[in-house]
């Protein structure tokens, strides 16, 4: 007997992996939200049915890898019959992908997911009419309850699918909105809509938060609002508790106990261990709470609207509302934010993307704005670190543009996003993603931070001949070396220049290498280093330059070792421009 | 004994650096900050299957 392939194909998140591990017996995961996975799955039906599992499309005129994936296999594949399901629930969306399918003609067999779901939302579907209207099989199911998916078996195994084949004079063509006008007047004939037509509270919140003139301004004040939660409310008062109460204890302490032991060792221990491990540790307590407020955004249901919103702006960079989510995971760290360019459409967004993602400010910046922000913005830290993130994204913008019209000059292409049901986070989930994170950072503090504060102490107090005075050190020579480059930004010592090259290890680093150069005293001693203008030129330089080495292997991994030197380049460039903009103005306004 | 402690100290940190300059290099990220929507994460998950 000859063999029966069946592609199963249709939006992502309607249940498609669940009904092919019902069919097929396996047991896959996959997920669809700015994932890599771009690839199908294949399992079967007593060895003479293969289904095959593809990737979760909206459309099929966007052009995106998981679209190529599925268009060939569905031309090139020896596909005899499509298994497409769909959203009972949301048909208006899903059956234009549908419509696209008729074009490879091919039987279809229509799935109707999540029929429980339809009913509780009052909504009525004569399956017979939606099957004579569409010319497709339609079978009902709730694949999370295992109903109805014996049918599915029953029809595949049958063969008897290419009875409604094609019945129907409607064809799928260019125009969009002609496409979405069929689906409405099937959609009026064999459904009928009995629940409650006023506004859901979401759909309540969705008109105020999505509006065309209050979107942008709600976006930016609940941003401020975790942000001020972040360094006035909760985190920054938790940060100085902590390090009045432990650290200071924790010196004190071990000074009592080493006052017998000899200078130099008393120093690797207070000056360089202490130091610059307790001086990142001290902002656990922000850290932690601005990861709360984003579990809390993103647990709620707001990312995905603001993803939505953004593609207005993104669209004006040359780029579509889908790469606001590399950018968006570029604020917890640029290495998956790159990564995840992968899901974009064409190479040319993959690269821009790319380029853009390290502006956005990764959380390990955070310490080092929360201490120049503390010690010289005292009373407003949640404006400066806030400008900060404000001008990261401000500066993709204009980068977004300028390459558009240079290097990356592209075509416009759509975007499709889900926006998920509102709901009031649960509180052990926000706990236990913001404490998943907290321990990455506490990790970090006890490994990277704690030898680079080892090997900064020795590079500091040590040269060719021995141990000498932190100004003859090796680390002095290296610093010293690179200082005149900044002097004109406003921070041309050496102590400030060998951390912005520490930090390329962390960028937390930079602040653990002043906590070994400058002491325990850090706060004090940095007034005496730096203006205010100063310090704020040298948060600019620390956002926009090159964010770790991570970020540059991964560059290299994804786009070659151009697209690497060109990345590290321009960054720099950035950073001393702007810095030197920032420095230079800000000494004409305030100096 | 401070020159033996100090030596655990620094060959602790160097055998840290090394590792984690390594990892680096390498494009893997040590942020944390990993959730499924984390690419870098499902593809650790997908290898880790894969070898099992």
């Amino acid at each position: 007997m000859e063999m029966i392939t069946a592609a199963l194909l249709g939006n992502p998140n309607v249940g498609k992996t669940t009904l092919f591990n019902y069919l097929t017996g396996s047991n896959q995961y996959v997920g669809n939200w700015a994932g890599v996975t771009v690839e199908r799955k294949e399992g079967f039906i007593e060895d003479r049915i293969k289904i095959v599992d593809l990737p979760g499309i909206y459309a099929m005129d966007t052009y995106s890898n998981e679209e190529k994936v599925s268009k060939e296999f569905l031309e090139k594949g020896g596909v005899d019959v499509i298994v497409n399901i769909v959203d009972a629930s949301s048909l208006s969306r899903n059956l234009y992908l549908t419509l696209q399918l008729k074009q490879f003609n091919k039987p279809i067999v229509l799935v109707l997911n999540m029929i429980d779901v339809a009913k509780t939302k009052g909504m009525k579907i004569d399956y017979q009419k939606l099957s004579k209207k569409l010319g497709v099989t339609v079978i009902p199911i709730s694949a999370s309850k295992g109903i109805g998916i014996e049918e599915v078996k029953k029809l595949l195994k049958s063969g008897n699918f290419f009875s409604l084949y094609n019945e129907n004079d409607y064809q799928y063509v260019e125009d969009e909105k002609e496409n979405y006008k069929y689906i409405e007047e099937v959609l009026a004939e064999s459904m009928i809509y009995e629940g409650d037509k006023r506004a859901t509270i979401g759909e309540r919140i969705d008109s105020i938060v999505l509006n065309k003139f209050l979107a942008y301004p709600l976006f930016v004040f609940i941003l401020y609002i975790i942000f001020k939660f972040t360094f006035s409310w909760v985190g920054q008062p938790l940060s100085d508790a902590m390090d009045s109460v432990i650290i200071t204890k924790i010196v004190s302490l071990l000074d009592i106990l080493l006052q017998n032991s000899s200078s130099w060792f008393r120093s690797l221990i207070i000056d360089g261990i202490v130091a610059g491990v307790g001086s990142v540790l001290v902002f656990l307590p922000i850290i932690l709470t601005l990861f709360l407020g984003i579990s809390f955004l993103e647990d709620s249901g707001y990312m995905a609207r603001a993803a939505f919103i953004m593609d207005r702006i993104m669209r004006k960079m040359g780029l579509s509302g889908k790469a606001f989510i590399p950018l968006i995971i570029g604020f917890g760290c640029s290495v998956p934010g790159i990564m995840s360019a992968r899901t974009l459409e064409s190479d040319k967004d993959r690269k821009l993307t790319a380029l853009l993602v390290p502006l956005m400010s990764c959380n390990a910046r955070l310490p080092v704005y929360a201490l120049f922000a503390t010690v010289f913005f005292p009373g407003n830290e949640t404006f400066i670190t806030f400008s900060l993130y404000l001008l990261g994204i401000g500066m993709a913008f204009l980068i977004g543009i300028l390459f558009k019209n240079t290097i990356f000059r592209k075509d416009e292409e759509p975007f499709i996003i889900e926006l998920p049901e509102y709901k009031l986070p649960e509180f052990k989930s926000l706990i236990r993603s913001t404490w998943e994170k907290g321990k990455g950072f506490l990790k970090k503090a006890g490994t990277i931070i704690f030898a680079m504060s080892v090997i900064i102490w020795f590079l500091s107090n040590f040269n060719f001949s021995g141990m000498v005075d932190m100004g003859n050190s090796f680390l002095a020579y290296i610093g010293g070396a690179m200082a005149p480059i900044f002097k004109p930004l406003g921070f041309g010592t050496w102590q400030s220049s060998v951390a912005l090259l520490t930090g390329l290890m962390a960028k937390e680093v930079v602040v653990s290498t002043m906590g070994v150069v400058y002491g325990v005293e850090l706060q004090k001693i940095l007034l005496q280093h730096f203006t205010s203008i100063a310090a704020y030129s040298y948060l600019v330089f620390i956002l926009l330059y090159t964010p770790c080495i991570s970020v540059v292997a991964v560059m290299r991994k994804e786009f070659g070792n151009r697209m690497m030197i060109f990345s590290v380049l321009y960054q720099l460039f950035l950073a001393w421009v702007v810095s030197f903009i920032v420095y230079n103005i800000g000494n004409l306004v305030f100096g | 004994m401070e020159v033996i402690i100090t030596i655990g100290i620094v060959l602790l940190a160097v055998f840290i650096f090394y590792k984690s300059a390594k990892k680096k290099t390498t494009g893997d990220c040590d942020c944390g900050s990993c959730t499924s929507h984390c690419p870098l994460y499902e593809e650790r998950k997908a290898n880790k299957s894969v070898k099992k």
